[in-house]
């Protein structure tokens, strides 16, 4: 990597933090100064986030896809485009005390798994991938928000039936919102994966990949999306909703994650990204 | 200096007490000109609400001002001095000032943290400026005052959480709800008290209202009020399919709500959250509902508990306002000593500058002609002179000007030098605000 990518890695990592705490400090004192500070370094962040991922795909020759380290670099910028899209729209702040720092320390992590870019395997070559992986890590960032929400509400839900006031009970927010932005996350994140996979899918029958649907990254793909779709049909067919919902989206949201860090890096056949 | 608050609170008179020594809207300007009238008087703020009446006064003399204003209570309101007295509380200089920034931030007030103090004292000052009866100090204190007081209620949780019961439930209920907007709630069994919290509910956005009760007439009675409904109490687990909140005060000896009821009404409802306040003792709703899924259940107990917890939080929070408080105090002790030291050095320098000038020209009138450059020397030395010598005094006058003696020094100063005596030269501003400080630093204008 060159010393300006990584000075703007790190820059992006120090903007995240700051952020961090100042969500931290927020969802402690309530201090409206500290949200709109927060707001500001988490942008300026994603700025220099942003020029990070310019500068890598013009240096590389195409999107940083490949690798861990790549990779992550790429999903965490989509979570916070859709950390900002929700908190645009629901102007839910404390959600941030929770996403921002988790984007920070995958920053961080990302950076201790980088490994010297290599050549990308033919197969991959290919717009199809190239649309395959952005599509895909869209859904990645609205199943962390369904899934932020969800314990949120599992947090909260089990402290009213508790009846423990305490600080954390009134900075959450209400148990009828958690599960709406759960809902509406997953809801919004579900067709991006739909499509990711289709793209995905496309690719590996047009190019001839032999067995393509026993691979363990599919299988996991498909466990994934069958989680989130049976969660969306439960919620509004089964009239699930409340823990058992919550439930349903951390589960997903657990086998993404397995795959995300297990699958890929350990069991991938065709998903191998170099030699 | 002198501001002295004379008052009687919740926390010193009953309400028999209180209640006499009202100052309603009507009758303050009446009350505040009386009390203006006394010479000891300057400036007055007359605060009176339920809990509290209080009189605010900048005085020229501690004593006389304070006789003045119990006099005035006493004979305003026809009560027997000697027995006023035993209520009255006074507090001065500082520890008036602290005690207004107390009562407008709610430390004072019988429910601590709560939100109408401050309008009220507002509304107090406004009678008294439209009254003619303030001026710069109290316009001065009592804005700072507003300011304190807004502040602690965005930069502390004072009155953030419930502290009644009734509060409380509205509160959970937004913790499950959201917005109350739209839900609807339901009576089990007509009590004063579930009335009270359905009327809450209702003033907090929830729409309909179901009454359900053992005698029918008296809830068609109750849901009339409300516009509401009225149910047949045998039909009341049917209800639930309909309703978001359940407020059970029924005053029957066993459950009137049953886990199995509420498990039927739950698939009625399509799971959608309820939640259930039972305000009745012995209480009316099987403890075991709360294991139900998207059933939230507080009995009368758990709400007390979460009250107790809020009064606890704000009792916290007190701390921190207190501190606000005394940053605050020492604002605006700082800009009364400005207003008093400033000028006071203005009048020193110019009174040496006056009597330099003078005597130069004397002497060069004696001594005839002189080069520049001797004109320059005797210029420069004289300068040097009075600079000198005022040097330390200004500096140790500035030094303590910040601290509670400091009057005594610019008092001093004044005195020695007989600043006041000159006010055909001094400029017109200085007069008044010296004036001003020696109001406050209590020293009557004959004394000099």
């Amino acid at each position: 990597m060159q010393t300006v990518e990584i000075v703007l890695l790190w820059l992006s990592i120090m903007m995240y933090t700051a952020a961090s705490v100042l969500y931290v400090y927020f969802f402690v004192t309530k201090r409206r100064l500290m949200s709109i500070l927060a707001t500001v370094c988490t942008g300026s962040g994603f700025i220099v986030h942003t020029a990070t991922i310019a500068m890598i795909t013009y240096s590389l020759g195409h999107l940083p896809i490949a690798g861990l380290f790549q990779s992550l670099l790429l999903m965490t910028w989509f979570m916070v485009l859709i950390y900002f899209i929700v908190e645009h729209l629901i102007r839910l702040k404390t959600l941030g005390t929770a996403l921002i720092p988790l984007t920070a320390v995958l920053l961080v992590f990302a950076w201790t798994r980088y490994q010297t870019p290599v050549q990308l395997e033919e197969i991959l070559q290919s717009w199809w991938v190239f649309l395959h992986v952005p599509v895909v890590f869209v859904a990645y960032g609205g199943f962390t928000v369904g899934a932020g929400a969800s314990i949120a509400y599992l947090i909260q839900q089990s402290q009213l039936k508790k009846k423990h006031v305490n600080i954390l009970f009134r900075r959450l927010p209400p148990l009828d919102v958690l599960d709406k932005v759960a809902d509406r996350s997953i809801t919004f994140a579900l067709p991006f994966l739909t499509v990711g996979l289709m793209m995905g899918v496309i690719r590996a029958i047009k190019s001839g990949v032999p067995n393509w649907p026993l691979d363990p990254v599919v299988l996991f793909a498909a466990l994934v999306w069958v989680l989130f779709g049976l969660y969306l049909i439960l919620r509004h067919f089964a009239d699930w909703s409340g823990r058992k919902a919550a439930l349903m989206a951390i589960a997903g949201f657990g086998a993404l994650l397995v795959i995300r860090f297990t699958v890929i890096a350990n069991l991938a056949r065709f998903h191998r990204f170099g030699a | 200096m002198h501001i002295t608050v004379i008052g009687l609170s919740h926390k010193t008179a009953p309400v028999e007490i209180r209640e006499k020594l009202s100052f309603p809207a009507q009758a303050q300007a009446d009350a505040l000109l009386e009390l203006l009238s006394s010479e000891a008087v300057m400036e007055a703020v007359i605060l009176s609400t339920c809990n509290r009446t209080e009189v605010y006064s900048v005085v020229t003399d501690e004593t006389k001002g304070k006789t003045a204003v119990v006099d005035f209570l006493a004979a305003h309101k026809e009560l027997d001095r000697q027995k006023l007295c035993k209520y009255l509380y006074s507090h001065d200089s500082g520890s008036a000032v602290r005690h207004l920034l107390r009562v407008v931030s709610s430390l004072d007030s019988m429910v601590v943290g709560e939100a109408q103090i401050l309008g009220q004292v507002k509304e107090a000052y406004s009678y008294a400026l439209d009254a003619g009866a303030t001026s710069t100090i109290f316009n001065r204190l009592f804005r700072h005052s507003f300011e304190v007081g807004k502040r602690v209620r965005t930069e502390t949780e004072i009155g953030e959480s419930a502290v009644s019961i009734s509060y409380a439930a509205i509160e959970l209920a937004k913790k499950v709800f959201g917005s109350l907007e739209g839900r609807s709630v339901l009576i089990l069994g007509a009590g004063k008290m579930s009335e009270l919290t359905a009327k809450h509910l209702m003033s907090n956005g929830a729409s309909a209202v179901l009454v359900a009760n053992r005698s029918y007439d008296r809830a068609v009675e109750l849901a009339a009020k409300f516009d509401g409904t009225a149910v047949r109490f045998d039909e009341r687990v049917e209800a639930f399919a309909k309703a978001d909140i359940v407020i059970s005060s029924t005053g029957a000896a066993h459950y009137v709500v049953y886990k199995d009821d509420v498990a039927r009404a739950m698939h009625a409802r399509r799971h959608s959250p309820i939640f259930f306040i039972d305000i009745a003792v012995p209480r009316d709703v099987e403890p075991e509902v709360n294991d139900l899924d998207n059933v939230f259940l507080y009995d009368i107990d758990d709400l007390q508990q979460v009250v107790d917890a809020n009064l606890a939080e704000r009792m916290r929070e007190a701390e921190k306002v207190e501190a606000i408080i005394d940053r605050e105090i020492e604002a605006f002790i700082a800009w009364v000593s400005t207003l008093d030291v400033v000028p006071t050095i203005t009048a020193l320098r110019e009174k040496a500058e006056r009597i330099r000038v003078a005597e130069m020209e004397k002497a060069l009138n004696r001594l005839g002609e002189l080069s520049e450059r001797d004109m320059n020397t005797i210029n420069a030395m004289t300068t040097a002179i009075v600079n000198k010598l005022l040097h330390a005094p200004i500096v140790r006058v500035k030094e303590h000007s910040t601290t509670d003696e400091g009057y005594v020094y610019v008092d001093s100063l004044r005195h020695l030098f007989n600043l006041d005596a000159v006010p055909q030269e001094e400029p017109h501003k200085w007069r008044a605000a010296g004036a001003l400080a020696r109001r406050l630093t209590g020293r009557k204008q004959g004394a000099q």
